[in-house]
Order: C-alpha cells, then structure tokens, then sequence
C-alpha cells in the first residue's frame, strides 16, 4: 500500500512535530525556572532576626495585665500620683484604675498626643502645636499658644511649678510655668555652654523630670539621655547606638523612655520593639519585653512606671496597655 | 390577521439581524464616547501598600527593572546613622561597602554638617530591591520608596509586576500625573499623603 505522505510532505510534518516538541520543552523549562525562582530565598531581604531576639536570661519582667482599651488611636499614657492610669486616645482621655476598670472619660476636642499631669491631677495635653490644660474633671482650665507653625509637641513632663514640652519639629525643650508664662528654651545648640543640640529625625521626642525636677530629654539622632539643670546646662548624657540589645538601635532611639523611682530608665524603642530597664549611671540592666513580645512594627511604644515599679506600656498595635512587673528572680548582674 | 400571522423564517432572520445591528451600533457609539473621554493610564506603585518583597527588581519584563527607589528630601531625617544606607549591624558609619545596606552601592553620602548627611539615590544602578526602603521604613520615616519610572516603563497591558504583587499595591494613574510622590514632592504633584 502506498504511503498517504509524498516525501516533503513527510519532512514538513516531521518538521512541524520537532519544532512543537522543542516548544513545549523550552516553554515548560521556562515555567520550571521561573516557578524555582519566585520560590528561592529573597536575595536582597532586609533581615533584623539576629537582633529581634533577647536571651531568657536577660529579661526579668513578665507581662502581669493586659487592660484593652476601646479606641481608635491611642498615643499617650500617663500615671497620677494616685496611681490611675490616663490613656489619650483620638480626642478624648480616657481614666482608668490600676485594675483597668473605666472611671472616666473626658471628651477634649483634638487628638492628644501626649499628656502629663501634676500633683493636683490636672492634665497637660499636648495637642500638635500647643498645649490644652484640663482639670481633674475634665474641664478645661486653659489653652496655651501656639508654639509655631513647625511645632510638633511630642511629649510634657511637669515638675512641681514647671512644665516641659519636647518640640520634636524646632528641636527644642520649651521651659513654662503651670500656668502657661514662658520661662525659655532648652537643649538648643549652643557650643558656647557644650550644648550639642538635639537631632530628632523623626516625631518621637520624650521628656521626663526625675526624683529632682530636674530635665531629662531623650536627644534620639544621638541615641542619649541628656540632663539639664534648671539653668539649662547640659549636666550630663548617657546612651550608645548599637543593635544589640544594649543599646539603642536605628537612626533614632530611644523613642520614648520614663524614670522610675530609683532613679533608674525605662526605655522603648522603635524599629527593634523592645523595653529595657537602664540604671541611673546609664548601664544596661534588664529587658522587661523584647522584640518578640511586640507585634513587627509596633512604633510609639509610650511609658510610665507606678509608685510600685510596675511598668505600664501603651501597645498601640494591640490596642492595649501592658503592665510588667518584677519576676522574684533578678538576671545574672541585674541589680540596680 | 397580519398580528397573528405566523412568523416565517425570512422575517425572523430580518428581525434578529435588524436588533443586533442596533445593538451593535449603540455599543460602538458607546465605545466610541468612552474611549475618547478616557484618560490614558499607565501603572504606578502606591508606596503606602508597597512591602518590599523585592519583586519589582526580578519580575519586570525589562532586564533592568523600571522601579527605582526615589527619594523624598523633604521628609528625610538627614542622620548620621541612616538604616536606609547602613546595614544594621554595621560596624562603623561611613562608605565602606561592608556597611552600605544597597547590594550595589546606589545610595549616596554626602556630608552636610555635624550630625547631618544628605543621601541620593543614583538611578543607574539602582535595582529597585527596595532594600533601603525597608531599613528606612523600619526605623526612620519613610523617606525612601520605591516607584516606576516612566522613562522606562513598556506600560504593558499586564504589568508583569503587578501580577505577582503581594500587597497589590500596583495600580492604574493618570498619564498626565503619573508618580504617587511622598513629602512635600507629594504634595506639589498634587498627591493626598
């Protein structure tokens, strides 16, 4: 029987077979590579896991409470003398109990992004570029002027008759009374006195007064603790920028830090979420939450400490504020 | 009756011929107005969504991606210790490739005064990893993101980027404002932070 193919028709057909077989494997090892590829390990990952974990051994702090708090930003923490606790959350404050139960809330009108309050439980609010007081019930007793157009107010620290305000946007410490005179500036450059000036790359900026009523600033591109007299000198600075868990990390540290009735720091940082306790000399002693507590990217990690040492932390990212208190047992060299 | 009159082949084909060109000529007339009151598109990457997964720099169809970190001076925080421009652990803050976090050098350092430096992004030989962004992200403000430079973007039909986005972050703009800018840059081009 003869063939049905003349001879080119053959050689066109076997042609046509080859070419669509050479085809399918090209494309299909295409399809492999690209599937290996999209499946190997990111080349260029940006990779902080060697600095997002803290030894067992160093931290001696557990989370003790965890108060929930209904509200849609929260930014600020505070403790009275009485030990409530204020949280300031979108644009009204929020008072509750050292056992997390609501006493009160006052409406304020703005968004509150840090708050302080004095020995008669008024209330210091910084709200962007000015400061509202408000007293006890929630009324309002003053408003301040505006501190300028650029003025960023990060945080409020009150000593018996002054009031501190960190200006993260004009790089300074703004020296009022409680009753809103202006008494001057502090911490600006000034190589006449060895002043170096703060650098604060970003909004986080934290003041407190210690057991002296004395100005301690958190100078964040500096990644130091600086203190200043009531004159204003620079008395003394501590702190060193290192990723290692003894230090603070990233361009900008501590971001936020409270003094405890030692005279001891607590600190919270950025970037690497994480807590730490530091003595009054400035060594590093404990961690009271590392980085692994905290949800990637928590920011704006707020403190205070109550007059029993437990250290409350206001977790924006769990909408929550955590309290820590001392295990019996202290870390290997954790004496303060 | 000529209502009740059956309905003949002829007539049927006459009637359904007759409705599908009047369709077809509303749909064209239609296409037509659309099409000429639509504004050209072309992609963009919205930095707010962006993750820096570092498939921008691998899955463009152009062998050298056309994503290129940019960055907004305005909000830069012009620190010594920059985590867009260092390694994390980096030993010492200055130009050695040890310590640079960019796998090929395109950030640049320049000195401003005591503690500030100015950083720029070289585009020719950015890859558009977005490795910076992430350090940046992560500490700083942001300042740092990535975006399609449309002096090289095809504008495909199927971003070849935006298929395998994670964040789906790819998204179609306006020809004629085509960057989605941060900082003050931002707000010059008009875009909403």
């Amino acid at each position: 029987m003869a063939s049905p193919f003349k001879g080119k028709d053959r050689l066109f057909t076997v042609g046509i077979v080859i070419l669509s077989a050479a085809g399918i494997l090209y494309f299909g090892a295409q399809a492999v590579i690209d599937r290996m590829r999209t499946n190997q390990k990111n080349p260029y990952a940006y990779d902080l896991s060697a600095f997002e974990q803290a030894s067992p051994d160093s931290v001696s702090y557990s989370e003790a409470q965890r108060i929930p708090i209904q509200s849609g930003r929260l930014a600020g923490l505070a403790i009275d003398t009485d030990g409530f606790v204020y949280v300031s959350g979108d644009d009204r404050i929020l008072k509750l109990d050292a056992r997390g139960n609501m006493i009160d809330t006052f409406p304020v009108g703005e968004t509150v992004y840090c708050l302080a309050l004095d020995g008669q439980s008024r209330m210091y609010l910084g709200m962007g570029d000015h400061v509202e007081v408000f007293d006890q019930r929630g009324k309002l007793v003053t408003r301040w002027e505006s501190l300028g157009q650029r003025a960023i107010v990060t945080s409020v620290a009150v000593s018996d008759s002054i009031v501190y305000l960190a200006d993260a946007g004009q790089l300074r410490v703004w020296k009022f009374t409680t009753s809103g005179a202006l008494l001057g500036t502090v911490g600006q450059r000034d190589e006449t006195r060895g002043i170096p000036g703060f650098v604060i790359p970003s909004p986080y900026f934290d003041v407190a007064v210690d057991a002296d009523g004395t100005l301690w600033a958190a100078n964040t591109g500096r990644h130091s603790l600086e203190n200043y007299t009531r004159s204003g000198a620079l008395k003394t600075s501590w702190g060193e920028y290192a990723t290692q868990i003894e230090g603070f990390c990233g361009c900008c540290n501590p971001s936020h830090f409270a003094m405890m009735t030692d005279g001891a720091f607590v600190t919270s940082e950025k970037g690497i979420p994480r807590v730490k306790v530091y003595n009054r000399q400035g060594q590093f002693v404990t961690v009271v939450a590392g980085p692994n507590q905290f949800r990637p990217g928590t920011t704006g990690l707020d403190l205070a400490v109550d007059s029993s040492g437990r250290i409350y932390v206001l977790d924006a990212a769990e909408k929550a504020v955590r309290v820590f208190s001392k295990r019996q047992s202290t870390p290997k060299g954790g004496e303060r | 009756m000529e209502e009740n009159a059956p309905v003949t082949r002829r007539r049927f084909i006459q009637t359904g011929l007759n409705t599908l060109a009047s369709f077809s000529l509303v749909g064209l007339s239609g296409y037509l107005i659309g099409r000429s009151s639509k504004q050209e598109l072309v992609w963009q990457l919205d930095p707010n969504l962006c993750v820096q997964c570092e498939k921008c720099s691998t899955d463009c169809v152009l062998p050298e991606s056309a994503v290129k970190a940019v960055h907004s001076t305005s909000m830069c925080g012009y620190c010594d210790l920059c985590s867009g421009y260092l390694e994390a652990g980096a030993r010492s803050r200055d130009t050695g490739a040890e310590n640079q976090l960019c796998p090929t050098g395109a950030i640049m350092r320049t000195f401003v005064e005591n503690p500030y430096f100015e950083y720029q992004v070289d585009e020719k030989l950015c890859i558009g990893c977005g490795k910076c962004v992430k350090g940046c992200g992560a500490f700083g403000n942001g300042s740092l993101y990535l975006q399609v430079r449309h002096d090289r973007c095809l504008n495909c039909n199927e971003c070849a980027i935006a298929r395998v986005c994670p964040a789906q972050a790819y998204r179609r703009v306006p020809a004629n404002q085509p960057y989605l800018l941060r900082g003050d840059e931002g707000r010059a081009f008009g875009n909403a932070e």
